[in-house]
């Protein structure tokens, strides 16, 4: 799995705000709900006092705090990949877990957690991209909702089924954010270390990694498998789609085709090239609402036209097939 | 035949069959109520989703 593109050292993106990056569907639910009066902060203290302390805690006692003499390779990663998103260094614990995953957790003083297999699994370009990915979310400030939606998956649903009934679509559209967010952190993964094969890589290893055989994974057929699932259509389409909607992470194919699709938009090289939004430029939340509302649409009616095509193909055949079968001739369509 | 080359045209047809199928197929014995829903939920698609074509088609709306 030998790096394809030439790697350069990635350009800082000085004063850049997390909105360059932001899918426009995150930036637009990040948006309202930072309009109503009091949500925030209401919400940061409830999180705060129940949750954010003693997760942290929690961290500081069991799992390594990572720092300049402590694993100082990852540190140095970490240091890179702030600097590149000029932000500041947040505090990075290595925990030991079988499971591959990383994740940043906190609002008041978020910190990083790399799990000890994800470590063991990936080199230091896709370590860099996973750093991205994580000071992406708490740039985006993600931590606040995606705990609101953790805190409604652990105890409405299982506990209080009617109440969990109610809330379900409360549920579903904070899953469909939080697809969303993971998708915008993508991106600034791929910002922060500017290796599209790393910040490929990173997925294919998440998916189906397998130790001390990670020089056999090849990422162009990863791709091909991406494009393949993207293009389902009919049933397999329909199972696609109900597969995805109670996910809070898109499937890593998904995301692999995301970036790519990002990187093709042009919007990828021109935030490389210095075009992005500076911190404290505003931009009015209506026009993002506008942006996710005509992407919604778009998406809708796409789902809708290839379901169209399917029926339509099965009808006529089943038409054809009558026909051939009471009179022996067939109507061409 | 015609009618079905119509956009949506397919898409809503099988949504008003299921949705009037619904009835039917709930008095299927120990799967009827399982099969009553999907077929709603189908119909739903189906006639949410041919109608807005239709009405596309027709209309130009959302062009």
């Amino acid at each position: 799995m030998a790096s394809k593109t030439p790697v350069t050292a990635p350009v800082t993106l000085t004063n850049i705000d997390s909105s360059s990056w932001e899918h426009q569907t995150d930036r637009a639910a990040l948006g309202a709900l930072q309009q109503i009066p009091g949500f925030d902060t209401l919400l940061k203290k409830v999180v705060g006092i129940f949750g954010e302390k003693n997760i942290a805690t929690i961290y500081q006692a069991a799992a390594v705090k990572v720092g300049p003499t402590q694993y100082p390779s990852i540190h140095e990663s970490l240091v890179k990949v702030c600097a590149v998103l000029d932000t500041d260094v947040p505090p990075l614990y290595i925990s030991q877990t079988p499971l591959v995953n990383a994740g940043a957790v906190g609002m008041d003083n978020p910190f990083i957690v790399l799990n000890s297999s994800l470590i063991e699994l990936m080199g230091p370009a896709e370590i860099e991209a996973v750093l991205g990915h994580e000071v992406g979310h708490i740039m985006s400030e993600h931590s606040l909702y995606r705990t609101l939606l953790f805190l409604i998956l652990d105890f409405s649903a299982p506990s209080m089924p009617i109440v969990g009934q109610a809330i379900l679509p409360i549920m579903l559209a904070l899953q469909e954010w939080s697809r969303k967010a993971e998708i915008s952190c993508d991106r600034a993964g791929l910002l922060a270390t500017q290796n599209l094969d790393a910040a490929m890589a990173m997925h294919a290893i998440m998916a189906g990694g397998i130790r001390g055989r990670i020089d056999e994974l090849d990422i162009d057929a990863f791709i091909e498998q991406s494009d393949e699932y993207r293009e389902a259509t009919g049933l397999t389409a329909y199972y696609r789609m109900m597969a995805t909607i109670g996910r809070s992470h898109p499937f890593p194919v998904i995301r692999v085709a995301e970036l790519r699709n990002w990187v093709d938009s042009g919007d990828y090289a021109a935030i490389v090239g210095g075009e992005y939004r500076q911190r404290g430029d505003a931009r009015p939340v209506m026009d993002d609402v506008k942006d996710a509302g005509r992407e919604f649409s778009d998406r809708a009616a796409k789902v809708f036209e290839d379901s169209d095509r399917y029926v339509n193909d099965a009808l006529l055949n089943f038409i054809n097939a009558a026909k051939d079968r009471f009179d022996g001739t067939s109507t061409s369509v | 035949m015609k009618l079905l080359k119509i956009p949506g045209a397919s898409l809503l047809l099988v949504g008003v069959v299921l949705f009037v199928l619904r009835g039917p197929l709930y008095g299927i014995p120990a799967i009827g109520g399982m099969l009553r829903t999907m077929a709603t939920i189908l119909a739903g698609f189906g006639i949410i989703g041919g109608g807005y074509l239709l009405l596309r088609a027709v209309t130009g709306m959302g062009r």
